[in-house]
């Protein structure tokens, strides 16, 4: 076991390096770096080309994209960066930082807002997935169906769009400005900020809440009705076991297991922050920062930024696998 | 279909359902969209009917209580009737089937696939796969005792109690029939402690003694097991250990052997007998292998098609087997010392249950067809107070002496 979890750590390490030098590669194939977007694309900038070459220097950005990956890597003295391999990532451009202080400034937000959704629609999408399958084709089916699904079909911003448009600006239940607090706020006591800003986060959850339910409650549900048709269900039946010890003590149990890999898949997530959501709301959450470093071409906040997302997801990988063994008896890790 | 289909296929049951199904022009081998959909709504009108009528609670005993008709029997089917409402129409799983089964005797039920076996011994837990399988009509008398509850009447949270308690089942898979997230001491416990009321300490030595019972070597260790470390035998060795544990009157067993080799059929059959007989219960022997059969069972049940066709002490079916179906399975048997080039085969195939026409299902492949077997389906004849048949070919032999099993 202890041998395994090294293994699949030391694979996560390669791994990393390789999502790295892709995205390394795929920034600086994108049109338009950030001294051009930033200096250059005013038309009234009177930048000479000597100074323009001063600045991608600086930034440097006058590199090859492969020397610049392996600077960005391993550090250069004139940066004074101790490089990405000593998890020196560097300084934003954009927010002229440390990109590991940025993130851990920002992430905390968006794991709030992520984590609250989650409590609120992953225990409520089992219970309506096992719902449905036993009802299947039943009203109560159809009905969370339907509701689900047009849940998925929503794309964020058209869903944002259309619960402020009703709850702030139509109902005038939640504060139309953008950010996480109210303008008219002077001199708050730490309670009433708190409330506040509670306050402002309800949309974006609710947002999440509904987008999300779906394919949860989906998944849960064929893994139900798979588990339903299973012949050590008639048996539990033919015990003489109550139908609900039967769906929520033998049923239920089974269909965990493959619910462990969607709860594990979705830590990445967890502190990854929403882009979009995060942007549509102006909640400055890790999803906007990186979207707007995006935007500007901030080659070392994304850099850092979609490490950090790789490392998550390495790690939540490995937790499936490990989560396996924990709900399912027959699994044995042995190599 | 299978088979040729006159235009009267509907309406000649007399099973008193009220099914409707739509009629079919011409002899259509396949569904047209209409007439799919015309099936798609019928059934849903009598899922929706069946499902209702089960959902009524706080049903009153009286409903369900009945009269046994033979004190000395401990199940008596009634012209029971389930069929499967399927995209395809109307399925007779269980078409009219009448037998009963004595207190502490062994009842085979012999039949090809998909003759209804097995959709009998679930109507008689209640375990149709539902809502597409119900229950239309007929009764199945359960004796208790003291008084006699008719199982196709109990409303589910009755049923739950004589589930396991009074009527056990053995299933034909041992390796799917576990759970495989459970432990095998907690799944024996568990059917304990529903049933006795008993504390968890005398669940488990209960639980062990049933291991020992059944043959397992070394039960403390097994009852800390998965299901998935254990070899078939001793899974399916684990599921008669359950069935056994609260002393039912009634074990319902479901080739019990099928998915076992053959030196560890004869111990399971061994240990069913030896059981039987500690716990003086009976034993509705599910099987499609008459040596089985020949073997354990004091009755035989011969199923065709959703109805029973012949029934008879295993000596009369054995030894005087009188429908042509049945004479067909004794030869389609090997026996040893009897040489043959090969081995005799029924031809054809079990007809489908949809739409049967209303004459003996069996004509298709009879070899001994008359005149006769053209008009409606056979009614039966009783040759002997225990052995009857539904086949024309012996009318005019009755014996009117006894009606035994009637």
């Amino acid at each position: 076991m202890v041998k395994y979890v090294i293994k699949r750590l030391l694979l996560g390490v390669l791994i990393l390096f390789c999502v790295s030098f892709i995205i390394y590669m795929l920034l600086r194939m994108m049109p338009g770096d950030y001294v051009t977007r930033t200096f250059t694309a005013n038309p009234n900038s009177e930048l000479t080309e000597e100074r323009i070459a001063q600045l991608m220097e600086i930034y440097g950005l006058s590199d090859t994209p492969v020397v610049g990956y392996f600077k960005w890597l391993f550090g250069s003295a004139e940066t004074g960066s101790h490089g990405a391999i000593l998890f020196d990532f560097g300084t934003s451009f954009v927010y002229g930082d440390e990109v590991t202080s940025v993130i851990a400034d920002h992430m905390w937000i968006s794991f709030a807002l992520t984590l609250f959704s989650l409590i609120l629609y992953f225990p409520l999408a089992v219970f309506l997935g096992i719902r449905a399958a036993v009802k299947q084709y039943g009203a109560f089916d159809y009905a969370t169906t339907v509701l689900t699904m047009i849940g998925i079909s929503f794309p964020t911003f058209f869903f944002s769009a259309i619960v402020v448009r009703v709850f702030a600006f139509g109902l005038g239940w939640f504060d139309t400005s953008l950010g996480l607090q109210s303008s008219g706020l002077i001199n708050p006591t730490w309670w009433e900020l708190f409330i506040d800003q509670a306050w402002h986060l309800v949309l974006p959850i609710f947002v999440v809440v509904v987008l999300s339910i779906g394919s949860v409650m989906r998944y849960t549900r064929t893994n139900m009705l798979e588990v339903l048709n299973a012949d050590y269900i008639r048996t539990a039946r033919a015990k003489g076991l109550s139908e609900n010890a039967v769906v929520y003590k033998h049923a239920f149990k089974n269909t965990m297991i493959p619910m462990v890999t969607v709860l594990a898949g979705i830590l990445p997530g967890l502190f990854g922050g929403s882009m979009i959501l995060e942007d549509f709301f102006g909640i400055p959450g890790i999803g906007k920062i990186a979207y707007d470093a995006m935007n500007a071409g901030d080659i070392p906040f994304v850099m850092g930024y979609n490490v950090f997302i790789a490392f998550l997801t390495v790690i939540s990988m490995l937790l499936t696998d490990i989560m396996y063994v924990v709900v399912d008896p027959r699994v044995k890790i042995t190599k | 279909m299978l088979f040729k289909k006159s235009n009267t296929t509907q309406s000649e049951s007399s099973d008193g359902s009220n099914v409707k199904k739509p009629s079919r022009k011409g002899n259509a081998h396949y569904l047209t969209a209409k007439e799919s959909r015309e099936i798609a709504k019928s059934n849903a009108r009598a899922m929706r009917e069946y499902e209702k009528k089960k959902r009524v609670k706080n049903v009153d005993e009286s409903v369900y209580t009945c009269q046994m008709q033979d004190e000395n029997n401990i199940v008596e089917f009634d012209d029971l009737h389930t069929y499967f409402f399927t995209d395809a129409g109307v399925s007779k799983a269980v078409d009219g089937v009448t037998f009963s089964i004595p207190k502490g005797a062994t009842v085979g039920v012999v039949g090809e696939s998909g003759c209804g076996k097995s959709v009998t011994s679930l109507s008689l837990m209640q375990l149709v796969q539902a809502p597409q399988g119900q229950i239309v009509g007929g009764s199945i008398r359960f004796n208790l005792g003291d008084k006699a509850y008719d199982i196709t009447k109990m409303p589910m949270s009755e049923m739950q109690k004589i589930r396991g308690k009074q009527i056990a089942m053995i299933f034909q898979e041992p390796m799917t029939s576990l759970n495989p997230v459970f432990r095998i001491g907690y799944q024996i416990d568990e059917m304990i402690l529903l049933h006795t009321g008993c504390t968890k300490e005398e669940a488990k030595a209960r639980s062990i003694e049933m291991l020992k019972l059944v043959g397992i070597a070394a039960p403390e260790r097994v009852y800390r097991c998965y299901p998935h470390e254990l070899s078939g035998g001793m899974r399916q060795r684990v599921m008669i250990a359950i069935a056994l544990s609260c002393n039912p009157r009634l074990i319902i067993a479901d080739e019990p052997t099928t998915a076992l080799d053959v030196t560890i059929q004869a111990q399971i059959l061994d240990l069913l007998r030896e059981i039987k007989d500690k716990i003086d219960g009976s034993i509705m022997l599910i099987t499609h292998d008459l040596g089985v059969i020949a073997e354990m069972a004091d009755y035989v049940v011969v199923m065709y098609a959703g109805r029973v066709i012949e029934a008879g002490t295993t000596e009369e079916i054995f030894h005087n087997p009188l429908h042509p179906y049945t004479i067909g399975l004794q030869k389609s048997k090997p026996v040893v010392k009897r040489k043959v080039e090969r081995l005799y085969n029924i031809p054809g195939q079990v007809p489908n249950p949809i739409d049967m026409p209303d004459y003996c299902y069996f004509k298709e492949r009879c070899d001994r067809c008359i005149e006769k077997c053209n008009g409606e389906y056979p009614h039966f004849i009783q040759v002997s107070p225990t052995h009857r048949v539904s086949c024309y070919l012996y009318e005019g032999q009755e014996n009117k002496g006894g009606n035994a099993d009637e």
